[in-house]
């Protein structure tokens, strides 16, 4: 299929195509790595398949405490700066999200960073932030295992990727429970700090599926063989899986 | 709002224990008695909005002030324009799209790269992706060189502003369209990222289209 002579007018806002699409694809697919807060050992993968603002959303974690709820969030302002920002003792800045030095980067902490609840991944009924603590409407097992489908508010399907994935609850000092470590939740001092702070974060990006149309064959040699990659590939150490090779068999 | 305090917690906790050990049945969630469902327990009697409340208001204030002051741009840069001394590359950026088909759109003008404006913005966490031309029908396009970049070049990316954030190439690699790494290319990463992509490979002259793409992975290193 030819690509590459595309409408596109020159700002690039619009791709005009014959009898289908009248304006530009907002993106389908978005995923997050969840990377471990507070020395966790967690892990995962979220994704997220959006359709207008139904997205299928499903979550598969490892190494989260398995037998307690894991309160789940998208947290950030909507097409705002927010980060994961810093997660682990050691990482830059932690010394300074960590207010009160006590070496656990609690909830109210992290916000700053990732920002306020702008959804919560509950398991049924309500997912706006006032459910960010429903206990009972949330994972319980240590591979999270998520799957819902959930109508968007239609400034969170716009801005997905300024959001970030939280999950929160964590046994912080390897007891094998939850609740034990002595020091009250920030969100209150009756609680302990292992139910509420974040295990993990992961930053929502958008992804686009394939490859990209981007060449004419103008520089491609009589033999098919695109001469300026294969030329300047070698000299690069090319790590990918495809060893450099000419149509005819020969390797370069 | 209506809170348990910790003493009636507990009782209420003993009364479930002696309710459960009559009924037989196992607690769903965590092993009956434990320190675990205790504070499942607590958590429970909590008034649910109260706590959602604090979550979001508990916080003292937004940080990116404070690093601000050590970091420019940390929210990355609308690029307008993108220059690689090492490869002679001095040209505009464009912002593209996605097509009808979800595949990433691409420029229509060969001399033009285009960013693929609903990733994170160049500059900021995460992968920020430009896209250029290896060639037109006749001959060398924008990105024609891109081969030639060695670990440790530079990438400058060019703000609406004027501001500048600039990366450094650590890897190139190429991959076939059939088989792209989406997951590597697009998903979230540590701190701020570049991929630049083209294409490379055999040029199918039947489909009119290169087989691989070229990307290249580069770093935020200014900061």
């Amino acid at each position: 299929m030819r690509r590459m002579l595309t409408t596109i007018a020159v700002s690039g806002a619009v791709l005009a195509l014959p009898a289908t699409a009248a304006f530009a694809q907002t993106p389908h697919t978005y995923s997050a790595n969840l990377t471990q807060a507070n020395d966790s050992g967690a892990s995962g993968t979220v994704m997220i398949e959006l359709d207008g603002t139904t997205a299928d959303i499903s979550i598969d974690g490892n190494n989260f405490f398995d037998g307690f709820p894991h309160a789940i969030h998208f947290h950030g302002e909507p097409g705002g700066d927010n980060v994961c920002g810093p997660l682990n003792p050691g990482d830059a800045g932690f010394d300074e999200a960590d207010e009160d030095g006590d070496g656990i980067l609690s909830v109210v902490e992290g916000v700053p960073s990732y920002g306020g609840v702008a959804l919560s991944l509950t398991t049924e009924g309500d997912t706006s932030p006032d459910s960010a603590l429903a206990v009972d409407r949330f994972p319980t097992s240590g591979t999270l295992d998520y799957r819902r489908t959930i109508e968007l508010p239609q400034e969170v399907a716009d801005n997905l990727s300024t959001l970030h994935v939280v999950v929160h609850a964590t046994d912080l000092n390897g007891s094998g429970e939850i609740g034990d470590q002595g020091t009250p939740s920030s969100l209150d001092p009756e609680l302990d700090i292992e139910a509420t702070a974040p295990a993990a974060c992961g930053q929502i990006t958008a992804m686009a599926a394939g490859g990209v149309a981007t060449g004419a064959g103008g520089t491609a040699t009589a033999d098919n063989g695109a001469s300026a990659a294969l030329a300047g590939a070698a000299g690069l150490g090319v790590l990918g899986a495809v060893a450099l090779r000419r149509r005819n068999g020969e390797l370069s | 709002m209506f809170r348990i305090p910790r003493l009636l917690a507990v009782s209420l906790t003993a009364a479930l224990l002696l309710a459960a050990c009559g009924s037989g049945e196992p607690d769903p969630v965590a092993a009956t008695g434990s320190v675990t469902e205790q504070t499942l327990a607590q958590l429970r009697a909590m008034d649910p909005e109260r706590l959602a409340s604090m979550h979001d208001h508990g916080g003292h204030g937004d940080h990116a002030d404070h690093h601000d002051r050590e970091v420019t741009h940390p929210n990355g840069v609308d690029p307008v324009r993108v220059v690689i001394p090492a490869i002679g590359v001095d040209a505009d950026i464009i912002d593209l799209g996605l097509e009808a088909n979800g595949e990433m759109e691409v420029p229509s003008d060969f001399a033009q790269t285009g960013w693929f404006r609903h990733g994170p913005r160049p500059g900021r966490v995460g992968p920020a992706v430009i896209a250029g031309h290896v060639d037109d029908r006749d001959g060398p396009a924008v990105f024609y060189r891109l081969t030639d970049l060695s670990a440790g070049d530079e990438i400058e990316v060019h703000g609406e502003q004027g501001e500048i954030v600039t990366f450094t190439v650590r890897a190139l690699e190429r991959h076939p369209k059939d088989d792209f790494p989406t997951e590597r290319v697009y998903a979230g990463t540590a701190g701020p990222e570049l991929r630049l992509i083209t294409c490379g490979g055999d040029f199918d002259r039947d489909a009119r289209s290169y087989r691989d793409n070229i990307i290249v992975y580069a770093e935020r290193t200014d900061l």
